[in-house]
């Protein structure tokens, strides 16, 4: 039964050494190496192929992000577990996009990390619970977003104002442009947002980009 | 014996026989020989003659003064003085001279004798010895013609007169149209004297002025028709001329045509007409006698002669009763007692239908009827003998008169009647009454025009008449005024400067004079007056006065001083301020300009700056879109305050800076120029350019040391509670005793309360997440982390921000702008959901913040000066300068507020993508 093999990448020494303590209090896990930074950690990391690497996010020189892209590039099968200060899930969006295993705060660490490492080496992938909230939140709004419908038809000119308020206009720009009062364009707007059940801007320029006229990048 | 026989047969002679009349003369006879005085007396007095008899010539000269015989028979050769000088000593006399004389000479005499006797002036001449019945012949022939001679005379006067007097012109004329006679009114009429008018053509005198397309043609029609009448202007040799109705008689007499004629204008010097009439009349006499005189000369032709001559002034009577019948006017002729003994055909025609035969009726009764005033018009002309012209109306008679009475006399100078003649002058009087009213309107008017003094002043500028205007403007009463000079109101040096002469003559010489000057009103007012000063002239161009016309312009001076004065005020301000004021045409170019314009441009004068700039567009705008957007401007707002721009000065330097400009426009609304003030804000501008700067780098410091303090909160500060966090967890596993564990735990709270407060002061003073993760991730988080604090709904989307970073300033500047935002909408804004778009757009970031709010008048907002709009906004608007941005806020109450933020991305701006 070999221990489960952990490297650690954090630039805090304290807390390095709190980290690898912890590790290895554990039967069944032990610290094979360690780095203070991005690139120690990618190279170390080169050599020693550890089962699970606790990579923190915030380092000097080579940032969490950018040693995480580099050794999953390089090193495919070291399932690495981030560690980090931010509660911030698009940040998880882009550590999961480049394929880290999971995510654990480091607050969170004393009573998380050994959880975390357990269910990553086992193949599974770890949010902290503080974090999995969000994530749902999201994705249950999206989910209700894209079964959304086009209400009512909107006029020609509504339309038009729909577009110029998308693209960023002030109603002042539109009134100008469309050669119309500016309280008709906010006539228009207040109509437009009641007949698309559209709450406020922002949702007006979703839908702009849902509907194509916006090109989203 | 011989003697008795003689007066035998003489009375014989001299019986009266039927038929003859009654010999009532008084016959002188003069003779030195007793015997032949007895004999001639003895034959006149049996022929009925009172008869008285002188034996020398003083004695002859005597009876005849005491006596005025109607005869004198004289004896030429008298013992003292010689009959021919006894006659010549009569006929000079004035009260004998009217005596006739038969000279009887017993000498054998000569023709020349004869001759010598008549020069002296007798009427007859026998020679000795005498036949009685050739005597009573002569003497009664003489008498008879006296006789007739008289009654023509007194017949002819009273034509005459009529003629003379009446206010018609009359031009008798023979066939041929040649003047014969005319009356003074024709002489008056026509400009001439008589003899400029006798023997001239009648046609060429009147003939420009009849409407006759041939004269000669219409000559001979008048004559054939008898009858002319009508109108016609009289064109007199003088040049000028007048309207004339006319009334003309042909062939009155055979060979005499009567021409009537009434000017309408005024009759004039009709006295003097009179005098002149009378004089030609004597002369007439006189002349008449004198023809008489040589018809008795030759006896033998005598009586044809005197048949001749009663034909002739039968003719002549004739010719004055047509004459008299052709006038028009009323004529009569009366007596002392007022009773008619002629009348003309007018008068008879008015009043013979009505009170019958005229002649023996009291005239008084045709003009009064019962009840005859005392005082009539005619009645001063009987008893004073003075001729009188009388306008008068008559009881009896419609309308208005004038009256013209002449005393009519007999041959010894007695008064015996007069001849009045009335004319019907009630049109003329209609008309003049008209003209009256119309004055008289026109003098209310002039009465009621309480502004304008109007004066009426004589030749020499004696005020004669004034309105209640000038009454009111001077404060004077009538009698203080009228018959002073009009100089009585100019100030005493104008006097003594002679002004008020040469206005005068300024007046006459230009017909109108204007002046203006101060006048002293009664009450020591002075006040500055216009006046106008304008000679009066009648119909022939003479000066009769003047009118002078004052108005009192005070106030309307002042109000031009006023205005002088604001001019002036105006100008010091444009020609000393220290801004530039300048007018310029919207195709750019200047008007006007102040020298401190010219000054702040470097040029020497406002004219050459003027002269030099022809396209302000691009002559003066250093950047030429600046004009664009300043008209823009100014087309939407009318005015434009402070406006920023760098501009050329004349040697090419730059400056900058700021106008406030208006657009002027007419009453339709039409752009005429631009008008503004000018500083120059270089130094300024410098100083904000520093300003900014330094802001710039302060806030990047700023930026520096929180990201500084927040790395190492975050790092270390992080991973040293993280640290603490995992020894406590350890030491916990491994305590056994109670009480140490839970301290442990209770410390394990505390740090990790730490942990959070510090994570808080982390992402308020720079999150590390912004430098570690970028923008949008760093916003993101913040705005979960504003709604999970505020409980306000919050929606933000980003687009364009994942693959790129921006500059480290830019990014920290847009998330402190979103930062001050969201700090706004929880200090004033009450939203329940606010919405954050941010967008990259190739060149540009695109941030909008909206929120449903409370809202404000966004347009009053932005007019606050920027210092007095509070930290917040400065802060934003500073913030957003610093990156090059612009900054719009649209606020509605009640509906909620969007700020929208534009920044260009410049390439500094751009940092390395994400991955490389």
């Amino acid at each position: 039964m070999d221990k489960l093999r952990v490297f650690v990448a954090d630039d805090h020494a304290v807390l390095r050494d709190g980290l690898k303590a912890l590790v290895n209090a554990q039967p069944d896990m032990e610290i094979v190496g360690e780095a203070d930074n991005g690139r120690t950690a990618h190279e170390q990391a080169k050599e020693l192929i550890p089962d699970i690497l606790l990579m923190d996010i915030s380092m000097p020189g080579l940032n969490g992000v950018q040693a995480t892209e580099l050794i999953k590039a390089d090193c495919p099968e070291i399932k690495i577990l981030a560690l980090t200060a931010y509660k911030d899930r698009s940040y998880l969006n882009q550590l999961l996009k480049i394929g880290a295993s999971g995510y654990v705060l480091k607050l969170s660490a004393a009573d998380e990390l050994i959880d975390a490492i357990r269910a990553v080496a086992a193949g599974g992938i770890y949010l902290d619970p503080q974090m999995a909230d969000r994530i749902t939140e999201e994705y249950v709004r999206s989910q209700f977003l894209k079964g959304e419908v086009r209400q009512r038809e909107l006029t020609a000119r509504e339309e038009e104002v729909l577009r110029l308020i998308a693209q960023g206009y002030s109603n002042k720009e539109i009134s100008n442009e469309l050669k119309i009062a500016v309280k008709t364009v906010e006539s228009h707007k207040a109509n437009i947002m009641q007949k698309l059940e559209l709450k406020n801007r922002t949702e007006i320029v979703r839908y702009a980009v849902r509907q194509g006229w916006l090109q989203d990048t | 014996m011989k003697a008795f026989e003689r007066l035998s047969n003489i009375s014989m002679l001299t019986s009266p026989s039927p038929g003859t009349e009654v010999n009532s003369a008084r016959i002188l006879v003069v003779d030195d020989a007793e015997e032949i005085r007895t004999f001639y007396s003895s034959l006149l007095e049996l022929a009925g003659y009172e008869v008285l008899c002188a034996s020398t010539g003083e004695e002859c000269l005597r009876l005849a003064l005491e006596h005025l015989p109607h005869l004198v028979l004289l004896d030429v050769v008298l013992p003292d003085i010689s009959g021919i000088d006894v006659c010549r000593q009569l006929k000079e006399n004035e009260q004998t001279a009217g005596i006739l004389i038969i000279h009887i000479s017993g000498m054998l005499v000569s023709a020349g004798n004869q001759a010598e006797g008549l020069e002296a002036g007798a009427d007859g001449y026998l020679l000795k010895p005498v036949e009685p019945q050739v005597l009573l012949a002569h003497v009664q022939a003489l008498l008879r013609t006296q006789r007739t001679e008289e009654a023509l005379r007194s017949l002819k006067g009273e034509f005459k007169a009529a003629f003379e007097n009446t206010v018609d012109a009359m031009f008798i004329v023979d066939d041929r149209a040649i003047c014969i006679n005319v009356n003074p009114a024709a002489c008056a009429l026509a400009g001439l004297i008589k003899d400029q008018i006798v023997g001239r053509n009648f046609l060429d005198l009147i003939g420009p002025g009849l409407y006759w397309e041939d004269l000669e043609l219409g000559w001979q029609q008048f004559l054939q028709n008898l009858h002319q009448n009508g109108e016609f202007r009289f064109f007199r040799p003088d040049g000028s001329n007048l309207e004339v109705e006319y009334n003309a008689k042909a062939r009155f007499l055979p060979d005499r045509h009567l021409w009537v004629m009434r000017d309408l204008g005024p009759h004039k010097k009709i006295e003097q007409e009179i005098e002149e009439a009378r004089d030609q009349m004597e002369e007439n006499v006189l002349q008449r006698t004198a023809e008489l005189m040589a018809a008795n000369i030759f006896l033998k032709r005598e009586i044809a002669d005197r048949k001749k001559a009663e034909e002739a002034l039968l003719a002549a009577t004739a010719e004055w009763e047509q004459t008299f019948n052709a006038i028009p006017d009323q004529i009569c002729v009366m007596d002392l007692d007022g009773v008619i003994h002629r009348a003309n055909k007018a008068m008879r025609a008015r009043f013979e239908p009505s009170h019958g035969n005229l002649v023996g009726l009291d005239h008084k009764r045709c003009y009064w009827g019962e009840e005859p005033p005392n005082n009539s018009p005619f009645a001063k002309v009987l008893s004073s003998g003075a001729p009188t012209v009388i306008e008068t109306t008559f009881p009896e008679l419609e309308g208005s008169y004038l009256v013209a009475s002449y005393p009519l006399f007999d041959s010894r100078g007695q008064q015996w009647g007069a001849v009045s003649a009335v004319r019907d002058i009630t049109e003329r009087k209609r008309a003049r009454q008209a003209l009256r009213e119309i004055e008289e309107r026109f003098q209310l008017l002039i009465e009621g025009i309480p502004d304008y003094a109007i004066f009426m002043l004589d030749r020499d500028g004696i005020i004669v008449s004034w309105n209640e205007g000038a009454r009111r403007i001077y404060g004077y009463e009538n009698h203080e005024i009228i018959g002073k000079h009009f100089s009585f109101f100019s100030p005493p040096e104008e006097r003594d400067a002679g002004r008020p002469g040469s206005a005068l003559q300024a007046a006459i010489f230009n017909e109108r004079h204007e002046e203006e000057g101060w006048r002293l009103a009664k009450n020591g007012r002075k006040f500055w007056a216009n006046m106008i000063l304008s000679a009066l002239r009648d119909d022939e161009g003479n000066l009769r006065g003047f009118s002078k016309v004052t108005r009192n312009i005070t106030e309307q001076k002042q109000t031009q001083a006023a205005l002088k004065q604001a001019e002036k005020k105006y100008r010091d301000i444009f020609e000393y301020a220290i801004e530039g004021i300048f007018q310029s045409t919207p195709n750019g170019q200047f008007i006007s300009a102040n020298p401190a314009m010219a000054r702040i441009f470097g040029y020497a004068s406002p004219e050459e700056l003027i002269d030099d700039r022809q396209d302000i567009e691009r002559e003066h705008y250093v950047d030429p879109e600046r004009r664009t957007l300043f008209k823009k401007l100014i087309e939407e707002k009318e005015s434009v305050y402070d406006f920023e721009l760098e501009a050329y000065r004349k040697d090419g330097t730059k400056i900058w800076t700021a106008e406030s400009v208006r657009a002027v426009r007419n009453d339709d609304g039409v752009l005429l120029y631009y008008e503004g003030i000018v500083e120059d804000i270089t130094k300024r501008k410098q100083a904000e350019a520093e300003r900014v700067e330094l802001w710039r780098r302060f806030v990047r410091v700023q930026e520096d040391e929180q990201r500084r303090i927040s790395r190492e909160l975050h790092d270390e500060m992080g991973g040293s509670l993280a640290a603490i966090l995992l020894g406590l967890k350890s030491l916990g596993e491994t305590v056994q005793d109670e009480a140490a564990s839970v301290c442990i735990k209770h410390l394990q709270e505390i740090t990790t309360g730490m942990a959070e407060e510090m994570h808080n002061l982390v992402r308020e003073l720079r999150p590390t997440a912004l430098d570690d993760l970028g923008l949008q991730t760093a916003m993101s988080n913040y705005v979960d982390e504003w709604n999970r604090r505020t409980g306000i709904t919050i929606d933000f989307h980003a687009n364009g921000f994942l693959n790129e970073r921006l500059s480290n300033q830019l990014e920290s500047s847009i998330y402190r702008i979103v930062q001050e935002s969201l700090n706004n909408i929880i200090k004033h804004a009450k939203a329940q959901n606010v919405s954050i778009i941010l967008e990259k757009r190739d060149t540009r970031i695109l941030l909008i913040i909206e929120d449903d709010g409370l809202g404000f008048d966004s347009d009053a907002l932005l007019r606050i000066p920027a210092r007095n709009r509070g930290v917040g906004l400065l802060g934003m608007k500073e913030r957003i300068a610093l990156v090059g941005g612009s900054f719009n806020i649209e606020s509605t109450p009640g509906v909620g507020t969007t700020v929208l933020v534009h920044i260009p991305i410049s390439s500094n701006h751009r940092e390395a993508e994400l991955n490389g």
